[in-house]
């Protein structure tokens, strides 16, 4: 990337964030077929491609979509004053750990929102406010809530589906109903997306707060821009082939792993970025192979632990049916472990923070086996089992790092092939 | 009959749902890079849809390409440069609507702001997604030669006068 004078790469940073702050318009990310609205060119793409029959099926969609314009004013970009803010996670309403499908929309009026597949549990979460009935409802009746008279007395409220037993994968549309003086905000989230694990477990520190709820994807996307007021966590998890990485505001590389290593035997990785810029917005862009699925959440905490890991690691859990050699160490700069005595395949677990890199070396002849990691991104967790394995000879592993970087480190044996 | 029915039937419905996946996590992504060269809300949304048009159009093919992200960016890309010429062309946006596309947010922009959005006005079009693939994308110069159709030398150009631009018009220089 071009190198740019600090002054003007502040400057160009703040602009682009500006722009991908702007609400990006529902017809964006909307494939479905859409009627012709005032000036726009849009697309018709799903029924342009199925030929005669679906053009005289089009002109009634037409009719509809333009009635349906009619009735719909523009959704607000920024939340109304009066509604309340969403979406709220925790206590009765939406846990941490859901999946977001539709971040909070604005509007007011009759809209159709979007055209998902639920998987697991839906939380749809709304404020309105205005006279006469508001009604949130899907195609295949999976949702419908109607409620009488619209109020913002109490604030969000939340309400959770399943879906019916009759229910065939078919998508569902999200449509909201209401007079065109009511104001309303919605947002939709659902707990399950096969082979994610869930994000934001209780491991997190008690004080974080999310700041990118669970947003999950296929393929490469930019995150909502955020703004952290305190050290920011980013976890996450990717199924699929080449590289998960997370760009930052400016280009900079947040992460740059494996994909399908980004899910390893020791729980979601997470990453405790360094050379955090507080108080500005962020934005991540998550760089990864079309076909890959992934998620993040990213919260903050006014309590980070030192030189960015968490005191106590939670990736460190050794995985069931495995003896512990090492228990986990946490030091900083050049140290010898504990000799241990291997009677099975060893496993070692390991993360760094602090910049430069940390190496694991062998004391003896029989284990030998370099290991050197970048610390780069803190909290970065690695699980390494050394291909020259020694059984039944006591091994000391020494660490190499500078003084300025800490390290925590774990080791353990199992019988399971790939350490988990 | 009717089992073939059904088949292609099916098929349409997972290329249906693949194009939406598709959208979904490009979308966004093609707009911002759209806004950032148009600096026009509409216009950016019509590239994106147009961008979207012939994804849909060429899916056959595109569906089996290893990078269709690149192929996304590179037709939207183009459209944002061509679409603004022919409007250019015909004399729109008028200079006045044009410095005032962007609707100020309530509490209004900073003088800092609409400095760097009349500096960034300045830049061709050519320069706008030179420096936005190259700074904000992360893309390489021979990546952004690839998605603007023109030799590295070219992209390393635009990037340069580009910035050279914004530092007189910021007075950064």
């Amino acid at each position: 990337m071009t190198d740019i004078d600090p002054r003007l790469d502040e400057r160009l940073r703040s602009f682009y964030d500006q722009i991908e702050a702007s609400p990006v318009p529902a017809r964006v990310m909307e494939p479905a077929p859409v009627a012709p609205t005032r000036g726009r060119r849009t697309i018709n793409v799903l029924a342009g491609a199925a030929g005669l029959a679906v053009v005289a099926a089009g002109i009634a969609v037409f009719a509809v979509e333009l009635a349906h314009h009619n009735a719909t004013p523009p959704a607000a970009a920024t939340r109304p004053s009066d509604l309340r803010p969403m979406p709220v996670f925790g206590g009765d309403a939406i846990p941490t750990s859901v999946h977001v499908v539709m971040p909070v929309r604005y509007g007011s009026g009759a809209a159709r929102l979007l055209t998902f597949t639920p998987d697991g549990t839906l939380y749809v979460q709304f404020d309105c406010l205005g006279s006469g009935p508001f009604t949130i409802s899907s195609t295949g009746g999976v949702i419908d809530n109607v409620l009488e008279q619209c109020s913002s007395a109490s604030g969000a409220t939340t309400m959770t589906f399943q879906q019916p037993k009759s229910y065939d994968g078919t998508p569902l549309t999200l449509t909201v109903t209401s007079d065109r003086s009511t104001i309303w905000e919605v947002f939709l989230a659902q707990t399950g997306i096969t082979g994610l694990p869930p994000l934001g477990g209780a491991s997190l520190p008690a004080d974080s707060h999310v700041l990118v709820p669970v947003t999950y994807r296929t393929g490469a996307a930019t995150l909502p821009a955020f703004t952290p007021r305190e050290h920011y966590i980013i976890e996450s998890s990717c199924i699929g082939p080449g590289e998960f990485k997370l760009i930052g505001s400016g280009g900079s590389v947040i992460s740059n792993e494996s994909c399908g290593s980004w899910n390893g035997p020791n729980g979601t990785p997470r990453l405790y970025p360094l050379n955090e810029i507080l108080g500005k917005p962020l934005t991540i862009r998550v760089a990864v192979d079309p076909s890959s699925i992934w998620e993040i959440l990213v919260v903050e905490s006014a309590s980070p632990t030192p030189s960015g890991l968490p005191s106590s690691y939670d990736g460190f859990t050794p995985p069931a049916g495995s003896t512990v050699l090492v228990a986990a160490t946490s030091s900083f700069g050049t140290k010898i472990l504990p000799t241990f005595d291997p009677t099975e395949r060893y496993w070692i677990v390991s993360t760094c923070s602090g910049g430069g890199s940390m190496s694991i070396t062998s004391q003896t002849a029989q284990g030998g086996f370099p290991v050197s990691s970048s610390c780069l991104q803190a909290g970065v967790i690695g699980v390494t089992g050394p291909a020259d394995q020694a059984i039944n000879t006591p091994i000391s592993l020494a660490v190499g790092a500078p003084d300025s970087t800490t390290w925590e480190i774990m080791i353990y044996e199992t019988n399971q092939p790939n350490g988990a | 009959m009717i089992a073939s029915a059904s088949m292609v039937t099916a098929r349409e419905t997972a290329n249906e749902r693949a194009f939406q996946a598709m959208v979904l996590s490009d979308g966004r992504r093609l707009y911002w890079l759209a806004l950032s060269i148009l600096r026009d809300a509409g216009e950016a949304e019509d590239a994106v849809q147009e961008t979207m048009l012939k994804a849909w159009k060429s899916w056959d093919s595109l569906s089996d390409m290893d990078r269709p992200a690149q192929w996304l960016t590179r037709v939207c890309v183009n459209h944002c440069i061509s679409r603004r010429r022919l409007l250019r062309s015909r004399g729109w946006p008028p200079l006045d609507l044009a410095e005032n596309i962007n609707a100020p947010s309530r509490s209004g922009p900073s003088v800092e702001d609409i400095d760097m959005d009349r500096a960034y006005r300045r830049l061709s079009l050519k320069q706008r997604a030179a420096i936005t693939l190259n700074y904000r994308h992360g893309y390489s110069v021979d990546e952004c030669a690839l998605l603007l159709g023109c030799r590295p030398g070219t992209v390393r150009t635009h990037i340069a006068r580009g910035l050279e631009t914004l530092r007189k018009e910021l007075g950064n220089d």
